[in-house]
């Protein structure tokens, strides 16, 4: 029993120093992207505000690429909030994946389609294209009907079809404020080296616009789309930011993002087999630009604003999550070469690094940690005290944290945010730390039960109707 | 370790505070231009230049400037020459402000030297925004030499502007745009692909007839992008003599064939439709689908509906859509 302890003393001894080093590095990682994201968005609205910036009528022609399954609540809107768009040239592309619902038949009748013989340019193989249909209006609309493929299969049709250099890709559940997509697309013509940029995804949940115009924004009474939002303030204004500094940004959001075409068909667009398509065909680009030796910039816009829908209920949340952790893992075993490789320097050290121990590992570590303290409790060598202290001290980073970024938001959005507000978020934080981050550690860790079944499906979730 | 995690938390902490605090400070700041707006405009209107030079060295009063109204009598020559060593020595973001301001007032600096060196000097700065708003400010000269100045700089110095902005920037100068032309054209092959690129462009969107020293440009320019604009040039600006080589180049690249099939479609003859339907049955989609597209604007539907009997299936999917947008737009 003494050999035993002793064993025992020795593992948890080894157990807390790992910790300790895993928690260091994951508290600067936050703590730097938390302050350089808000020092960033400080200096970038003061540059806006000292006409350090380019202004310009015409910027690039874009195709935008809408890809819609089963989106007949919401397609109309999204479309309809691509006409208030202060952009002068650019198409619109939705892409019909099979949808068994009137998704189709609502965009015909709306925006007054006629069938088209348009001879497809099949530079990227996808799933059959049964019909497409155009309109004569200022801004050209096409929609392709097509067979059932997937998102990645639908965007993949997309890009085929798209007639300008570069395409922007919008989630068919999403809306675009009126400078969205000129801020997305003015750092193609600031550097000549940039040949993608994402945008700052937010939850319409929270928002409600008029043409275009934010007109009202504030946290739900829904505690599961309010930890939402938190989390993709500090993705989104701390991460990526960071991230961006040193072109090691892994993901441009699906739902919002701008590429140039000819990079997309050089790594033959997107991946069909994987449900983290927009992960993996970022990181595609970024393996193909260095072994080409192309300079090139992979660039984050966060003024770039996009609304979109999040579940709001917790087994939506849970379907999502499962599928944005098996499209993780997927691209991480895909593209393991990068890990330690120095040939991909910071993509490799932080980037890649960040998402295999604090994003696919995590939740193991989570587990093994919770291990740790139970086989502590059974040898009555825990310090109850020490530990509930720790917690506690790492609750309250990260409730500042995610209150940092949330407050931050103020110089992206021109809104006023509610002391109700900064209130509400304040226990959203804690509850997020205290309850559902174990919540979707579990989630996590079962994401692979029924896997097979779930690897390419679209990722649907109940959709309101949106505010616009 | 909890003491770093007390250290972030402060630092967070910090940082959530001047957020509030940054809020704050706007509102108080926009009260504070409209204050200081009626403070400038009432110096202006009292034409006491000497007092207004020493305010405007603060970039706020900078700012409420530019919101103030000007009557045409005041002289701001001497007060933006004292302002310009002031801004010189400030931060980047500064001065590009500054130049911002100072390109609202050209008739002020339209004949200063020391001012326009000092835009032409900055032109091919590291910062891309003080570069283009001293271009900006450079298009707004009546004389066009200080544009090729700032761009021989630029140039020289490899600054990597991108051509778009060149050349819808040279589009904004409202001077002699015939010598505008002329100096472009004399310089033409001291430039590298970049500029040549903006400059072809910029010739395609104006109304001055240059297609005889563009085609020789054309028969001799190697680099692929610009080669292609001047093909384009010629879509907009028809010159009987290109049409030989124009034809020529349908056989080349397939870039340079669809740039000239394109540019064919206002050019008449039998050569030219032999040509196009010869282009029809390409393999490459591009060219199939450029050559249906102006077969169908120049043929008369009958014709065209002749060519569907052409053994190709890729050249009659292309033709039966052409037609279709043709019935569409009709």
């Amino acid at each position: 029993m003494h050999e035993l302890l002793e064993v025992v003393k020795i593992f948890l001894y080894y157990v807390e120093y790992f910790f300790l080093i895993y928690l260091f590095l994951y508290s600067i990682y936050l703590f730097l992207s938390v302050t350089i994201g808000s020092s960033t968005l400080f200096t970038n609205r003061y540059k806006n505000k000292m006409e350090n910036k380019i202004k310009h009528n015409y910027y690039v022609p874009i195709s935008i690429l809408v890809p819609a399954y089963n989106e007949e609540k919401t397609i109309i809107k999204s479309v309809e909030s691509l006409f208030y768009l202060d952009y002068k040239l650019y198409e619109i592309i939705v892409i019909n994946d099979g949808s068994t619902d009137k998704t189709l038949d609502t965009l015909i009748k709306k925006f007054n389609l006629k069938k088209v013989n348009y001879p497809v340019n099949q530079k990227l193989k996808t799933k059959k294209i049964k019909n497409i249909y155009e309109n004569n209006s200022k801004i050209r609309i096409t929609v392709i009907d097509k067979e059932n493929g997937g998102k990645a299969d639908a965007l993949n049709c997309g890009i085929n079809i798209a007639r300008f250099p570069y395409f922007a890709t919008l989630d068919a559940d999403s809306l675009l404020q009126r400078d969205s997509l000129e801020m997305l697309v003015r750092p193609i013509l600031e550097d000549s080296r940039v040949i993608a940029c994402g945008g700052f995804v937010k939850l319409a949940n929270s928002v409600k616009l008029d043409k275009g115009e934010i007109v009202k924004y504030s946290l739900r009474n829904n505690v599961l789309v309010n930890m939402q939002i938190l989390e993709y303030n500090r993705a989104f204004l701390a991460s990526r930011i960071m991230l961006d500094k040193f072109n090691g940004n892994l993901i441009i959001s699906g739902a919002f993002g701008v590429f140039k075409k000819d990079i997309a068909l050089s790594v033959g667009g997107y991946e069909t087999k994987t449900v983290g398509e927009d992960f993996e065909f970022v990181i595609k680009i970024h393996r193909f630009c260095l072994k080409n030796k192309i300079d090139y910039i992979i660039k984050y816009v966060p003024e770039a604003i996009c609304w979109t829908q999040a579940p709001n209920n917790l087994k939506d949340l849970i379907k999502q999550r499962r599928r944005w952790y098996i499209g993780l893992f997927q691209t991480m075993v895909k593209h393991k070469e990068i890990a330690f490789n120095i040939k991909y320097k910071w993509l490799s050290i932080i980037s890649y690094n960040y998402f295999l121990f604090f994003e696919l590992l995590a939740p193991f570590i989570e587990v093994f940690g919770i291990v740790a303290t139970v086989i502590a409790i059974m040898f009555n060598l825990l310090n109850l005290k020490f530990m509930i202290l720790f917690f506690l001290i790492y609750a309250l980073f990260g409730v500042i944290l995610s209150l940092t970024t949330f407050l931050a938001q103020i110089h992206v959005l021109n809104l006023k945010i509610s002391l109700l507000d900064v209130i509400k978020s304040s226990f959203v934080c804690a509850f997020e730390v205290t309850i559902l981050r174990f919540i979707l550690m579990f989630v996590r860790i079962t994401s692979f039960i029924g896997y097979n079944k779930k690897k390419l499906i679209w990722n649907k979730f109940q959709r309101e109707e949106l505010n616009n | 370790m909890t003491t770093i995690i007390y250290i972030y938390i402060f630092i967070l902490l910090s940082m959530i505070v001047f957020n509030v605090f940054c809020v704050y400070i706007r509102k108080i700041n926009d009260c504070n231009i409209i204050k200081k707006q009626k403070k400038i405009q009432l110096l202006i209107d009292k034409k006491n230049i000497n007092r207004l030079g020493r305010k405007l060295k603060h970039t706020s009063y900078l700012i409420a400037f530019s919101y103030c109204e000007f009557k045409n009598d005041i002289k701001l020559t001497n007060l933006f020459d004292r302002l310009l060593n002031t801004y010189n020595k400030k931060s980047i973001i500064e001065k590009t402000y500054f130049v911002y301001v100072l390109s609202k007032f050209p008739e002020i600096y339209d004949n200063n030297n020391q001012i326009i060196n000092f835009l032409i000097n900055n032109s091919y700065s590291n910062s891309l925004y003080l570069s283009e708003n001293c271009l900006k400010a450079l298009y707004k000269i009546s004389n066009p030499i200080y544009i090729i100045k700032a761009f021989k700089k630029m140039n020289y110095k490899n600054c990597k502007h991108h051509y778009k902005l060149l050349s819808d920037g040279l589009l904004t100068y409202q001077g002699d745009k015939n010598k505008l032309c002329s100096l472009l054209l004399d310089n033409y092959k001291n430039f590298n692909s970049n500029y040549r690129l903006a400059i072809i462009n910029y010739f395609n969107r104006i109304d001055i007839d240059l297609t005889k020293e563009l085609f020789n440009i054309l028969l001799n320019e190697k680099d692929k992008e610009v080669k292609i604009a001047l093909i384009r040039y010629f879509r907009n600006h028809k010159y009987d003599f290109a049409k030989k080589e124009l034809i020529k180049l349908t056989k080349d690249d397939f870039e340079y064939a669809v740039a000239s099939i394109q540019s064919l479609k206002y050019y008449d003859g039998i050569d030219v439709i032999k040509t196009l339907k010869n282009s029809l049955t390409n393999s490459n989609w591009y060219i199939r689908n450029r050559a249906a597209e102006v077969l169908v604007f120049k043929l008369p539907k009958n014709e065209v509906i002749e060519l569907l009997k052409i053994d190709d299936k890729y050249a009659k999917d292309a033709i039966t859509y052409q037609l279709g947008m043709s019935d569409n737009n009709a």
